[in-house]
């Protein structure tokens, strides 16, 4: 190790940048010369006066000033800029309420258009696709005898009377 | 971390209370740094604005390999980049005289201390070039590992580590400027 590589190393040798053997055979150096131990102390010397000036020179927010940056950040981001013990609504929530806002302007506006159901003309296939038969009008049964394999059919309407068959 | 975690969670869904409980911690490193860069207090102030909208917009971007403070004070050092390249004033600032920090010390015989120091640590800063600087500030004043200032000035652990040493040879000059007169007339008084 030379004088020279050793000054070029002191700098962070102060500041810890340089750990294990590398740090080792530096120290080892230091202790045998004296123009470095002076190089090494000047440079430390100068490294904490700057740290404590830093130190001693805080730079700090004001709690007003701290609140006024974050409502304006959540206003520049579209936020509502409200204040922070506000609670925001979640998103899902807002969702939900929209639709809902929907669905009754919807059936509003079907009430408002068409009150109490379909007034105006309707079209024949329209109705045929609405008035189907409900239940069935006419059942019948069939009796088979098993001896003399005669068939008898009843024919009844809905109602189980007797239905006369045409 | 894991507190932290769920807080950048809560705030990507826009929850505005959680976004102030995660940044609040680290607001006076954040102004620290864009003051140390920039020189002029008004001026870091309107940095930190710009940091916290850009935190608060790409929060979802955040990777969480590494610690959020690292990637807190890297948006909040490209907005001061951005700040100086915009207003090209970087040299201009230096110059200008230190303006009035949050508390002033009780005191004439305390402030004109006070000032008297501000203004020895503005003229040495001043002597450094921005990335050095940089990576003194956060290693020096927020006491940041060699890892973690690559990640936020984006370049090796060896050129980092040339930067300190740099910087704190700068230093040392700038400190021996400041005391050789005073040492001068020591002298002469022998």
């Amino acid at each position: 190790m030379t004088c020279k590589k050793m000054r070029q190393m002191i700098p962070l040798l102060i500041g810890e940048e340089i750990q294990g053997s590398a740090r080792e055979t530096l120290q080892s150096h230091l202790e045998s010369c004296p123009a470095c131990q002076r190089e090494y102390r000047s440079m430390k010397d100068a490294a904490e006066t700057m740290k404590k000036w830093l130190d001693d020179t805080p730079v700090e927010w004001e709690d007003s000033q701290w609140e006024q940056v974050i409502r304006n950040a959540a206003v520049q981001t579209g936020g509502p800029g409200r204040p922070s013990w506000i609670p925001r609504p979640n998103r899902l929530w807002g969702w939900a309420a929209a639709s809902a806002v929907l669905a009754v302007l919807g059936i509003g506006y079907m009430l408002l258009v068409h009150p109490g159901g379909s007034t105006g003309p309707v079209s024949e296939s329209s109705l045929a696709k609405i008035h189907k038969p409900a239940a069935q009008e006419v059942v019948s049964m069939t009796f088979v005898s098993k001896k003399t394999g005669i068939k008898i059919n009843w024919f009844l309407n809905k109602n189980f009377h007797w239905e006369e068959k045409k | 971390m894991e507190k932290e975690i769920a807080l950048i969670e809560e705030a990507v869904t826009g929850n505005h209370r959680s976004f102030e409980k995660l940044v609040s911690p680290y607001r006076n490193g954040m102004l620290s740094i864009a003051y140390r860069m920039c020189g002029d207090l008004e001026d870091a102030k309107e940095i930190c604005q710009e940091a916290v909208i850009r935190i608060f917009r790409y929060l979802k971007s955040y990777g969480k390999q590494y610690s959020f403070k690292s990637w807190l004070y890297k948006v909040t050092l490209n907005a001061t980049y951005d700040f100086l390249r915009g207003k090209k004033k970087e040299k201009e600032i230096f110059l200008r005289e230190t303006t009035r920090l949050t508390e002033e010390p009780s005191g004439p015989e305390m402030r004109f201390q006070q000032s008297e120091l501000r203004e020895h640590v503005r003229s040495i800063l001043s002597s450094l070039t921005p990335t050095e600087r940089m990576v003194y500030i956060l290693r020096e004043e927020q006491g940041m590992e060699t890892g973690d200032i690559c990640r936020i000035a984006g370049c090796s652990g060896t050129s980092v580590r040339v930067h300190i040493s740099r910087a704190r040879k700068k230093i040392r000059g700038g400190l021996e400027k400041i005391y050789q007169p005073s040492r001068r007339e020591q002298d002469d008084d022998v």
